[in-house]
Order: structure tokens, then C-alpha cells, then sequence
């Protein structure tokens, strides 16, 4: 997270521009680390182009999501992996 | 689905070739992220190692908890002990063949992992899964554009890599009434499945381009010959220049006791 996207004293988070405009992108995305449901999307590209950013308002963390709601590489069979 | 605290001596064995496969990929990813031909495929060599590297950390707490030491997994092992497979024993030379390389053995992985039944795996392998989805798609994605672009090499390098990546999925004898695994129910899925849907995928991937995809011979690993704890035939091993990256020899100066 870059400084100037860092919560602030008082606890209300600095928020640039651009992440304004950005339109929330559709997906609940549930925080890993506490289970809030209270997030944003922090960036569409995090660590790797595969994962987005994002930042729960619960546990002021930010935390990564893979894209594509769990796509999963074909088997060649009915399972794919599912379990 | 199986839930016995201990696995079979097959089943420790076929996760550490897993896994040991897993951190050769990363290896390999790593090597070429930074000579890649467009940038887009540095920044995926870059995911992708990170992503195998990290489903190679959860492997490896598997694998300690069967019994395996953290000291021999990270950093106190031979070349010839690593069980990774032979198909990255030796860096790429070009870009397809690297492509190649990287796209079968990836695959055959996954294909590997799919078949665990195991709770041990419950929602680790789908989350492995989710990240795989993306090395396969560029893989094929890649694959399709060399074969129209480079269709001599794509088959040279296939009919390279083919044996090797077939001995690492393992013998075609392995039907679903002689796969020990299969018997033991750590996987749902024969050798000999997975073989099929594996030469299935690549024939059909490169249908209607130049690219021929080597046969699915039945005698290729031989079954007598095959190793079934590093999953080849015969004793070559990745160089020990290469264990020292893995192992971080060099930055061992650098450590802080």
C-alpha cells in the first residue's frame, strides 16, 4: 500500500483520485483474516496480474483475491478439482 | 474421500515428486522472467514462480507433517534426491522450448494433484487450482501462437519433453485396478486416466495447426525401469549449481542467527 493510501490518524483512509471513479467491481470479496464483508477494491492488479487488491474496512488489512470467481483448469473430467 | 492421519509411503512419495516438481518450476519460471520475448510473458514467468514457490511452502507442511524433515525438504538434499520431474532437469535453451517445457509439466501437475482424494487437500488443491487456471490458459494461449509461428520447433521440443513427462505421470500398467494409490483411495484417478485426458488435451490443442503431438506409447515409461519415488527412468538429476539457488546457498551469508 502506497503512503498516501495509508489510514490516517483518525482513522479515515486517504483515498486518491483515481479510486473514486474506480466502479466497485461486483464481487464480495470477504476478508481472509476477520471474515468482514466490508471491503474495497484497493487495486485490480495486486502482487501477480492473476490477483486484485483489496482492503477490509473491518481489520484495516489489505488482503489479495485470485480473479475469475474460481475458474479452474479443465481435467478432462465432470470434477475439476472441486473440493 | 480418505481422512487417515498417515499417508501410504506411495502417497508421501507421489506429493514430494509434486512438490519437488512444483519448486523446479519456479525455478525455471524465474530464470526465464526477465528473457521472456514481451514483457507480458516476464510478468506471468514472475507470477508464476511466485505461485508455485507458494503451493510448494503448503506442500512441504504436508509433507512434515508425514514425517519428512524441514531440514532434509529446504536445504540439506542431493541433486539426486530432488523427485522433481525429469523434464526440468536442464533449463530451456529457446522461448518454445521453454513454452513447451513449462506447458507440460505444469499440466501434468495439476493433473496429479486434481487426483488427490485425500481431507488433507480439502480446498488447498482448488485454491492451487484457481492459480493454475491462469499458468494453463497462457501456456495454451502461447502454445497456439508459436505452433503457427514456429510449428518445427513446438514439435521438436514436444517430442523432447514427451517421454519425460509421461515417465512423471507414470506407467500406463497403472489401470484403476493396479494403481496402488487408486487401492489405497489417496487418489480417484489412475495413472493410466490421467495419461489419457493429459495426450487428449495436446491433441486437441493442436489440431488443425503443423504440430503433430508425440503418440501415447504404452511401453514409454517402461514400467520395469521406472522409478516410482523421484517418477522417471533412470538416474539423471537437475545440476548442483542449481540445488544451490534452490537451497539459497549463496544467500546463507546473509542470514541473521
Amino acid at each position: 500500500m502506497s503512503s498516501s493510501n495509508a489510514p490516517r490518524a483518525d482513522g479515515d483512509r486517504e483515498t486518491p483520485a483515481r479510486d473514486a471513479e474506480r466502479a466497485d467491481d461486483g464481487v464480495e470479496a470477504v476478508c481472509p483474516f476477520c471474515g468482514s464483508a466490508d471491503t474495497e477494491l484497493e487495486s485490480t492488479f495486486g502482487t501477480e496480474v492473476s490477483k486484485s487488491q483489496y482492503y477490509c474496512n473491518g481489520c484495516e488489512t489489505v488482503f489479495e483475491r485470485i480473479k475469475y470467481d474460481g475458474a479452474m483448469p479443465d481435467t478432462g473430467r465432470e470434477r475439476d478439482g472441486m473440493r | 474421500m480418505t481422512d487417515d492421519a498417515t499417508w501410504p509411503t506411495e502417497a508421501v512419495d507421489y506429493v514430494q515428486a509434486i512438490a519437488d516438481t512444483k519448486l523446479l518450476l519456479g525455478q525455471r519460471y524465474g530464470e526465464w522472467m526477465l528473457k521472456a520475448p514481451n514483457l507480458e510473458d516476464d510478468i506471468s514467468g514472475a507470477s508464476n514462480a511466485q505461485d508455485e514457490i507458494g503451493q510448494v511452502r503448503q506442500l512441504f507442511r504436508l509433507l512434515q507433517q508425514q514425517g519428512r524433515e524441514e531440514s532434509w525438504l529446504e536445504s540439506d538434499r542431493a541433486p539426486d534426491e530432488y523427485a522433481n520431474a525429469a523434464t526440468l532437469d536442464e533449463a530451456a535453451e529457446t522461448w518454445p522450448a521453454f513454452v513447451v517445457q513449462s506447458a507440460l509439466t505444469d499440466r501434468a501437475a495439476w493433473l496429479l494433484l486434481d487426483a488427490i482424494d485425500h481431507e488433507d487437500f480439502t480446498g488447498m488443491v482448488q485454491k492451487m487450482g484457481q492459480d493454475e487456471y491462469f499458468h494453463l490458459e497462457h501456456h495454451d494461449a502461447r502454445l497456439e501462437t508459436l505452433a503457427r509461428d514456429q510449428a518445427e520447433d513446438v514439435e521438436a521440443a514436444l517430442e523432447r519433453y514427451f517421454p519425460d513427462i509421461l515417465a512423471f505421470v507414470g506407467p500406463a500398467t497403472y489401470g484403476s485396478g493396479d494403481d496402488p494409490l487408486v487401492g489405497a483411495g489417496f487418489t480417484d484417478r489412475s495413472v493410466a486416466e490421467i495419461r489419457g485426458a493429459f495426450h487428449e488435451h495436446y491433441v486437441e490443442l493442436f489440431a488443425g495447426t503443423d504440430v503433430s503431438v508425440p503418440p501415447l506409447r504404452e511401453d514409454v515409461p517402461d514400467p520395469d525401469a521406472w522409478d516410482e519415488t523421484r517418477r522417471r527412468v533412470g538416474e539423471g538429476h537437475v545440476a548442483p549449481d542449481v540445488v544451490d539457488q534452490l537451497q539459497g546457498v549463496s544467500n546463507r551469508e546473509f542470514l541473521i542467527q
